[in-house]
């Protein structure tokens, strides 16, 4: 586990840390709104999904 | 938002708003704070530079910055023109081709799942699958050697490297050169085929006589280029072997 540490903790490394942060949470927030619009399109209210994006 | 996303119902709501100042303003934000916070770290944070270089004593492992550790780590699989020439160029070419081969609007500015899933699945397989995992291992699991160490295990137990790899066809018994050739040959023709056998198959579906001849062969070629990359790396990784497809010019 040493090893691993070691090389987290490199300045040069520690963009792979942000991008897998950043790739969880991003993947995350799509995850969330894209289940949210499908249930509008499952409930046939398309016509809501600009709205819910909006907020 | 384009045409093709649902509308909003609420009245007096515009459905596009215009670059400037909405985007551009937004953009400008986020570069002055990119830089800020680059500025600070490069204050905060030194540089790792590593004595003068000595060749009676090279690094090892000798690694690639982070964001081209993916690219070392698939050249442990494939040849430098493979894994360094063509994977690229199909990668650009695939996403410069995809307006092309996905006219399908559903999806068009608004996230869904449920309306993409194949073309959704793709992209998270290349992009997490055949992008970010193969740079974590890169980063994480490659040590003394190149050989494949877990996080939890020390650098300092020297593990002995695979010096003999071998050819698939040597799995099946199959060691003469000219029956190496042609059952690799055999096998990366039957593995493209596969693209042609779903054309048979499902050739009279509605998407695939939408989508035509020509537009499915190329999708079908980068698909299972595609596909074949973890395919090959398995290979290598639970059976030693190098090359699939091995001849006179080339080897795959």
């Amino acid at each position: 586990m040493n090893e691993f540490l070691h090389i987290l903790s490199q300045p040069d490394n520690l963009p792979i840390a942000g991008m897998l942060l950043a790739v969880l949470a991003l993947l995350g927030v799509w995850l969330r709104q894209a289940l949210r619009n499908d249930r509008l399109l499952r409930d046939e209210r398309a016509s809501d999904i600009g709205e819910e994006m909006r907020r | 938002m384009t045409h093709d996303a649902p509308r909003s119902a609420s009245a007096g709501t515009p459905d596009t708003v215009s670059v400037w100042p909405y985007l551009v303003r937004i953009e400008l934000l986020v570069t002055l704070a990119a830089m800020a916070v680059l500025t600070v770290w490069s204050i905060v944070v030194d540089a790792p530079l590593e004595g003068i270089a000595d060749p009676n004593r090279t690094p090892d492992p000798s690694k690639a910055p982070w964001y081209f550790l993916g690219l070392q780590e698939v050249l442990v699989y494939f040849d430098p023109w493979i894994a360094g020439v063509a994977i690229p160029l199909l990668i650009v070419g695939g996403l410069i081709a995809i307006p092309y081969l996905d006219p399908n609007p559903r999806g068009n500015g608004y996230f869904t799942l449920r309306e993409r899933p194949l073309a959704i699945g793709t992209f998270l397989f290349g992009f997490l699958g055949l992008w970010i995992i193969p740079i974590l291992i890169g980063v994480f699991c490659r040590g003394p050697g190149w050989n494949w160490y877990w996080p939890w295990e020390s650098w300092d137990i020297a593990k002995p490297q695979d010096l003999v790899t071998i050819n698939l066809s040597d799995l099946f018994g199959i060691h003469a050169s000219s029956g190496a050739f042609a059952f690799g040959a055999v096998v990366v023709t039957a593995w493209y085929g596969l693209g042609p056998a779903w054309w048979l198959w499902k050739r009279r579906s509605p998407t695939l006589a939408r989508m035509g001849w020509r537009r499915f062969a190329i999708m079908s070629f980068l698909f299972l280029s595609m596909a074949g990359i973890p395919l090959k790396m398995a290979l290598r990784l639970g059976w030693n072997v190098k090359y699939v497809w091995v001849t006179p010019w080339f080897n795959i």
